[in-house]
C-alpha cells in the first residue's frame, strides 16, 4: 500500500517537472519569436532609413538645381525621384503609417514640378520659380524628416535592446 | 468625358464649400491642387489668362482626365461631348476661386487686414 502510494507520488511529481518543462520551453520559444520578429523589424527599418536618406540626398540636388537655375539638372534629378519615391512608399507602405498620405502628397507635388520644368526652358516666371523652391524645400524637408525619425526610432530600438 | 468633367468640377466645387477638400498652390500660375484622403485621385486646376484647365490623377499621377477651355471655345458656344463649354469655362474660374481663397486663407487674411487697419 505504502509502495502504490510512493510510486503515484512519484509519478505525480515527474509529470509536475514535465509540465515545467514544456512551460519553460514554450516560454524560450515565444521570447526568441519575439527577438526573430524584433530582429525582423530592425531590418526592416533599416532598408527603410537607408532608403529615405538617398531621398533625401536626390531632393537636396533637385532643391539646389532650381536654386541654381540649372533646369535641365532639376528635370533629370524629378525624374529619378519621382520613381525612387514610389518604389520607396511601396516597399515600405506599412513602415510609413500615418505619412503615407503625406509621402503621396509628395508624389503630386513632384509631378506638378515636373510638369513646371518640362515647361520650355526659361518660361517660368518669377513668382513661378518662388514656388518651385518652396515646393522642392518641401519635398525636401518631409523625406529629410521621414529619415530622420526612421533613424532615432532605430537608435531607441538600440538603446531598449 | 466634357461631361464627365462638369460633374467633377461641380463635385469639387461642392465639397471644397463644405470645407471637405483642402486646396494648396501649385508651381505654375493660377494652379491650385488638392490630394483626396487616401491619396488614390487628386485634382488640379489652373487659370490663366483666357485659358482653364482641369486634370484628374490617379494614384501614380496618371492624367485620367484633362480639360483645356479657352474664352473662344467659351464664346463660340461650342457644345462638345454634350456639354456647353461656357457652363465648363465658367466652372473651372468658380472652383479655382474657391481653391484660391482656400489655399491662399484670403478670408482670414482679409479679416487680419481689416483688424490691423483698425487698430492703426
Amino acid at each position: 500500500m505504502i509502495l502504490h502510494d510512493l510510486f503515484d507520488w512519484t509519478n505525480a511529481g515527474v509529470g509536475g517537472v514535465g509540465l515545467l518543462l514544456t512551460i519553460a520551453a514554450i516560454i524560450q520559444a515565444t521570447g526568441a519569436k519575439a527577438a526573430a520578429r524584433r530582429a525582423e523589424n530592425s531590418v526592416f527599418r533599416h532598408n527603410a532609413e537607408v532608403d529615405f536618406a538617398s531621398l533625401a540626398r536626390m531632393a537636396k540636388e533637385l532643391h539646389g538645381y532650381v536654386e541654381g537655375s540649372r533646369m535641365p539638372e532639376a528635370r533629370l534629378r524629378t525624374t529619378d525621384l519621382r520613381s525612387e519615391l514610389a518604389l520607396a512608399i511601396r516597399h515600405h507602405e506599412k513602415l510609413l503609417g500615418n505619412r503615407l498620405d503625406m509621402m503621396k502628397g509628395k508624389q503630386l507635388d513632384l509631378k506638378i514640378v515636373a510638369d513646371a520644368l518640362n515647361r520650355e526652358a526659361g518660361s517660368l516666371s518669377h513668382s513661378e520659380r518662388v514656388r518651385l523652391l518652396e515646393i522642392t524645400g518641401a519635398i525636401l524637408d518631409v523625406l529629410a524628416g521621414q529619415c530622420g525619425g526612421l533613424r532615432s526610432k532605430a537608435e531607441e530600438g538600440a538603446f531598449n535592446g | 468625358m466634357d461631361e464627365k468633367s462638369l460633374g467633377f468640377v461641380n463635385q469639387l466645387i461642392e465639397k471644397t464649400r463644405q470645407k471637405r477638400i483642402s486646396w494648396s498652390t501649385g508651381v505654375e500660375d493660377g494652379q491650385f491642387k488638392t490630394l483626396l484622403p487616401g491619396g488614390t485621385l487628386a485634382f488640379v486646376i489652373q487659370v490663366k489668362g483666357d485659358v482653364r484647365k482641369f486634370q484628374m490623377l490617379d494614384e501614380r499621377q496618371e492624367v485620367i482626365l484633362e480639360e483645356t477651355v479657352t474664352r473662344g471655345d467659351a464664346h463660340l458656344d461650342k457644345v462638345k461631348g454634350g456639354v456647353d463649354l461656357d457652363a465648363l469655362y465658367q466652372s473651372i474660374l468658380d472652383l479655382q476661386e474657391l481653391a484660391r481663397s482656400q489655399a491662399l486663407q484670403v478670408n482670414e487674411k482679409l479679416a487680419r487686414a481689416e483688424k490691423l487697419l483698425a487698430a492703426i
